[in-house]
């Protein structure tokens, strides 16, 4: 059948990629698997119309917007706030900076929990683009046609996200 | 762009670590900031480990290797549903339209059935204008019922009821043999104020309906079948007395 075949060809090599967005975005497996599928049906109905030659942003377009529709069902529009801030007043920031030796900020951005959890506790606007960028390796042209945002908006989500990862990370108490 | 400071270089930065292609004169500004601001440069180093920190240690998710299968499976599941649906669909169409057919056989059946009927009206009150044009309304005259119940019975297989209703206000003329449809039949003649009315009685079919009113071209006519009689009363005369020589004869 022609149509599993283009399946085939389209969009399974990006399952990962789309497993992998779907899980942080949702923060659950049985969640991500349901929505990835959910996705690939939709892509498997949208796929004679498919004319792009980004399968793989195409796809993941797709399961973003599914992962947001679960979110919102689920935890109402709050949970995708743009514009949390990163919680910190000036004093938390000189605090941190104080705080932030090379070998500290060395140890604690090789913890995988801590990493982890920190991440998984951003504002998915933010949380996605990082996951987009550095595991998935996309340029910020593909994570703008994914999000739907000018290309300076994947840019300055980026620096935001990141600041927050940087100072909730210097922020959570540390053990050894 | 305005003058590179902390805020902006901060937003250049991602892309200088991502290494995104930059403007060669934004690049060169990045450079002079970071050489000059050493807050700056602890940021680029930060921000290049927790990309590092990032990239090695999060953990990425991959699908579980069955899902491309579950995908189809429901695919096709789902294409199959679809199929019995859209069968289901056709199926009632398809009834649909052959109740339509079958209604508008009925109908067109009814219509035929009726509009033959409508014909013989026409037949009779042809007839009945026919006796008054010709002067030929009776063969035999008479106001004798059972002289004329004789007469019918010796010329036709079988012979109608004959009745006079002279105290009603119908008295009976006579009769007549008449051919409509091929068939020879008796023709009761009444006079009332006047106006002769031609009854004209035959064996019962199943198409004759229990009553019916007629009106062409200035006669009226009703119809009705009363055991195995079908009675056929055509005069130039209201409906209403038609009804109730009808009526004397039930």
């Amino acid at each position: 059948m022609n149509e599993t075949l283009r399946f085939e060809e389209l969009i399974v090599p990006h399952l990962d990629a789309a497993y992998n967005l779907a899980r942080w975005l949702t923060r659950n497996d049985a969640t991500a698997q349901e929505v990835v599928q959910e996705s690939c049906l939709r892509a498997l109905k949208a796929l004679p119309r498919f004319r792009g030659d980004d399968a793989r942003a195409w796809l993941l377009t797709i399961v973003r917007n599914q992962s947001y529709s679960w979110l919102k069902k689920t935890a109402g529009p709050r949970l995708v706030d743009i514009d949390d801030e990163t919680g910190l007043d000036d004093d938390d920031q000189a605090r941190l900076s104080h705080k932030e030796t090379p070998e500290t900020w060395l140890s604690r951005t090789q913890d995988r929990m801590l990493l982890t959890q920190t991440l998984d506790a951003l504002p998915a606007t933010y949380r996605e683009v990082i996951v987009l960028k550095d595991l998935e390796d996309m340029s910020y042209k593909e994570i703008a046609q994914v999000i739907g945002t000018p290309l300076g908006t994947v840019m300055s989500r980026l620096a935001r996200g990141r600041e927050m990862l940087r100072t909730r990370l210097l922020a959570s108490e540390w053990t050894t | 762009m305005d003058d590179m400071n902390c805020r902006a270089c901060l937003y250049w930065l991602q892309a200088y670590i991502d290494s995104e292609a930059l403007d060669a004169e934004i690049e060169a500004k990045l450079h002079a900031h970071l050489d000059g601001c050493p807050k700056c440069r602890e940021r680029l180093a930060a921000l290049e480990l927790l990309r590092q920190g990032v990239r090695e240690r999060l953990p990425y998710h991959p699908a579980p290797s069955d899902m491309s299968r579950q995908v189809l499976a429901r695919a096709e599941a789902e294409e199959r549903t679809a199929q019995a649906q859209r069968a289901e669909r056709r199926a009632s169409w398809a009834r649909l339209a052959l109740a339509a057919v079958v209604l508008a056989i009925v109908a067109i059946l009814y219509f035929a059935a009726s509009s033959s009927r409508d014909g013989l009206a026409e037949d009779f009150v042809a007839r009945h204008e026919h006796s008054l044009l010709e002067d030929h309304l009776t063969d035999l005259a008479t106001s004798d019922p059972a002289m004329l119940a004789a007469w019918f019975a010796a010329r036709l297989d079988r012979a109608p009821p004959v009745a006079d209703f002279d105290r009603a206000g119908y008295r009976l003329l006579g009769g007549r043999l008449d051919f409509i449809e091929h068939r020879t039949i008796a023709a009761l003649v009444y006079g009332h104020q006047g106006h002769p009315i031609n009854v004209f009685v035959m064996p019962a079919t199943k198409a004759d309906r229990p009553l019916r009113r007629v009106t062409r071209g200035g006669a009226n006519l009703i119809a009705w079948r009363q055991g195995q009689w079908a009675y056929w009363a055509v005069a130039d005369l209201d409906t209403k007395d038609l009804q109730a020589l009808r009526q004397l004869i039930e």
